[in-house]
């Protein structure tokens, strides 16, 4: 054995040992990056992968969801998994879980592997580590500050395609990703059928430009932003690459029962929001065709999924109920999906806002733009009391934003302030006791953290 | 404020194709048939990140308040012909890079009716990547140099990484405008091109202190925000200027835009400025 190797593997796994004994909660990635800097090629150096049983999750929104959904329904069929589920996606997180669960020479014992990657990150990790499956979720637009236009991300994926001529799972309704299948021989398409809550944008909205073509892409009706039924003017390409239908469709979808089928199969979401469906079908196809888990085998395991801490939340402060959507700044699908949520529910609300400072690269900036992306018409009829816009950067052109989409600006309260304490009063003192929050995780943390004491 | 706008969200209800038309003739009380200011909407799917669409919604907002009279329409096929005699203003939105190629090679050959366009008095704007049409020459990462309709003398090179930052500049009138940068092509302009402001924060066209390019009527700017609903003064700077061009006339009679019309957008540049000087 490389003794680099054994020694990155000494220090990994003394390092997790060490910082699970002081924070169970800590160190995704340290034991991973320690035994990087040590083995540079630790990722080329383990044993008994078996490329056709590892699989990489990768695209825009839905990443860790999806590889979460899948790992558990494997676990559920008493499968052996490694994953990086706690979501450290980059190169030390994928190197982090397998240090944590090889054994000290390098010996993967594992039925099945399932790395969320980062898009940018995936060819790096691909060149490293053997995986002959590969799953995007979407290609949307987000996180300008690194990727510029969406283009910049599909070409890395298609390069990763190329080179390792891989398994695509590909969302046959997303136009940018859905052409992937370009860049492979192995395809499996997962979409979903129109449903009740598909709707439609006019033309002042805009799409986006044919990967194929850079012609103009028309949506019939979308079941999730960006998602949907779709064609191109000029080149003629549409869902599933022009394929007939996507080989795992779910249909019938009825979010009051909160029951969908595929195929035969009937099953229930245990999260009834649009998105989930497609991060359903999406986990069924990947399980049904690495592990022949069926659609009811599927489906009988995903009544007890979870989604990863974070993502939707709901906290109770005294006889307020807060519920919070985690949204990505920069990506207007995520405010989108916020949106739907908050016009989904018949109850009256007050509705608190804060789009706060972009921060996941120096320079720090603020930036809104994502927001023009988005229909603001649902929220006509969405029961809304007020809207509170917060943060002391961008609250009041957050603002704007809504006031463009045609909310009514005699309904906007702004706080321009970024302090828990102060915005926390203003949830307890709004009279309300329905409240959507849309704000950073770190934001949302310290709000939780202000009704914890308050219990 | 609101009311005026919301006309947009009505009337954005019977857009039902390529050959849709915006106007605010009906909120402006004015008669169908008013000389409007026309504006082109280039390429909107095509043309479609960074919030161009808020631009164009700015526009028809400003307008709106200032009394101006107008009228959008997009323009959606590569291949459907520029219609250069309706137009008094061509907007072009930001876009993928990977789209400028095929925009180029539907718009070299009408190169000079858009020249004879703003000669005549046609305003002409670009925003952030969709530069690389009015520029000389765009040159990918690989080196490959792609030729523009050249009415800025300016050339735009691919960078390597993206930069992403806040920008606050002044114009060459003098008006500070404040949005983001998100830059995918360093800009070099020709000896005698003019700029079109001056930096105050942010990397402008490559850091060195200059932002934008402008003659006559024909405008860039990497500044995105959008930048016209940020900047609603400098909307309103376009709108008289093509306006003025076009020889449409507000409804009061003078080019004027009520500060309370754009109270939310003052409070909203001070806090971007505040928020700016203490990077600096």
């Amino acid at each position: 054995m490389d003794f680099r190797f054994f020694r990155a593997m000494i220090t990994g796994k003394t390092g997790n040992i060490a910082i699970s004994m002081i924070d169970r909660n800590r160190g995704t990635t340290w034991a991973g990056r320690k035994a990087l800097e040590i083995d540079p090629d630790l990722l080329t150096r383990f044993a008994g992968i078996d490329p056709e049983r590892v699989i990489f999750v990768t695209g825009t929104n839905g990443k860790s969801t999806v590889s979460n959904m899948i790992t558990h329904i494997l676990r559920s069929k008493g499968y052996k998994v490694i994953s990086n589920s706690e979501g450290a996606n980059l190169k030390t997180g994928v190197a982090a879980a397998l240090v944590k669960k090889a054994s000290l020479s390098g010996t993967v014992r594992a039925d099945y592997c399932v790395f969320e990657t980062d898009e940018r990150y995936l060819a790096q990790i691909r060149d490293q580590l053997p995986c002959s499956n590969l799953l995007v979720t979407n290609l949307q637009k987000d996180q300008v500050q690194r990727n510029g236009d969406p283009d910049f991300v599909y070409r890395k994926i298609a390069a990763v395609a190329d080179k390792h001529k891989m398994r695509l799972f590909l969302n046959g309704d997303e136009p940018r990703s859905c052409s992937l299948a370009d860049h492979s021989d192995n395809v499996v398409f997962y979409g979903v059928s129109r449903h009740s809550m598909a709707f439609t944008k006019d033309d002042t909205f805009v799409t986006l430009p044919c990967p194929k073509c850079h012609s103009r892409i028309r949506f019939g009706y979308y079941n999730n932003d960006g998602m949907g039924a779709f064609k191109c003017d000029r080149c003629g390409y549409t869902n599933n690459n022009g394929r007939e239908a996507a080989q795992y469709r779910i249909t019938e979808a009825d979010f009051d029962a909160g029951t969908f089928r595929m195929g035969e199969t009937a099953f229930l979401m245990p999260y009834k929001q649009t998105y989930m469906l497609y991060n359903y079908a999406a986990a069924t196809a990947v399980c049904r065709e690495l592990a022949g888990i069926t659609e009811a085998e599927s489906a009988a395991a995903i009544r007890s999924f979870k989604v990863p801490e974070g993502r939707i939340e709901e906290i109770t402060s005294g006889s307020q109920t807060i519920k919070y959507y985690r949204f990505k700044q920069e990506n207007p699908e995520t405010l989108q999906n916020f949106l739907s949520a908050v016009a989904a529910d018949p109850e009256e609300k007050v509705v608190i806002i804060g789009f706060g400072t972009v921060s996941d690269y120096d320079p720090y900036y603020v930036n809104s733009f994502y927001a023009f992306d988005c229909d603001y018409s649902v929220l006509k009829k969405a029961n809304v009391r007020k809207y509170i816009f917060v943060t002391d950067t961008i609250a009041y052109d957050a603002a704007n934003c809504f006031i463009y989409g045609g909310v009514d600006p005699s309904m906007i309260e702004i706080l321009p302030t970024s302090d828990e304490e102060e915005i926390f009063d203003a949830i307890k003192t709004c009279g309300c006791s329905n409240i959507y929050l849309n704000v950073k995780l770190h934001m949302y943390e310290e709000l939780k953290e202000y009704a914890r004491k308050e219990m | 404020m609101s009311s005026d706008f919301n006309k947009f969200n009505d009337i954005r209800k019977s857009v039902k194709d390529r050959t849709a038309v915006l106007s605010n003739l009906e909120a402006l009380g004015l008669p169908e048939d008013t000389r409007a200011l026309n504006i082109l909407w280039m390429y909107p799917d095509v043309l479609n990140v960074f919030g161009g669409r808020g631009d164009l919604m700015a526009l028809m907002r400003v307008c709106t308040s200032m009394g101006v009279p107008a009228r959008m329409k997009r323009l959606d096929h590569l291949a459907d012909a520029i219609p250069f005699e309706w137009a008094d203003m061509i907007y072009y939105a930001s876009g993928d890079l990977t789209c400028m190629e095929d925009i180029l090679k539907v718009t070299l050959p009408v190169k000079d009716d858009l020249k004879a366009f703003a000669e005549r008095g046609g305003m002409i704007a670009a925003v952030s990547s969709s530069g690389v049409i009015l520029a000389d020459k765009y040159v990918r990462a690989d080196g490959t140099e792609i030729i523009g309709t050249g009415l800025l003398s300016m050339t735009m090179t691919e960078r390597e990484k993206v930069h992403g930052d806040d920008l606050w500049f002044r114009t060459g009138s003098g008006m500070e405008v404040t949005g983001n940068q998100i830059q995918l092509l360093d800009v070099s302009l020709a000896e005698g091109q003019k700029a079109f402001g001056t930096v105050i924060y942010g990397r402008g066209n490559d850091g060195n202190g200059e932002e934008g390019a402008r003659t006559g009527n024909v405008i860039y700017t990497g500044c995105v925000g959008p930048v016209l609903v940020r900047n609603p003064w400098l909307a309103a700077d376009l709108i008289e200027t093509a306006a003025d061009a076009a020889g449409v006339k507000p409804a009061g009679g003078e080019f004027s835009l009520p500060d309370e019309a754009i109270e939310q957008e003052l409070l909203s540049a001070e806090e971007a400025r505040a928020f700016i000087r203490k990077k600096m």
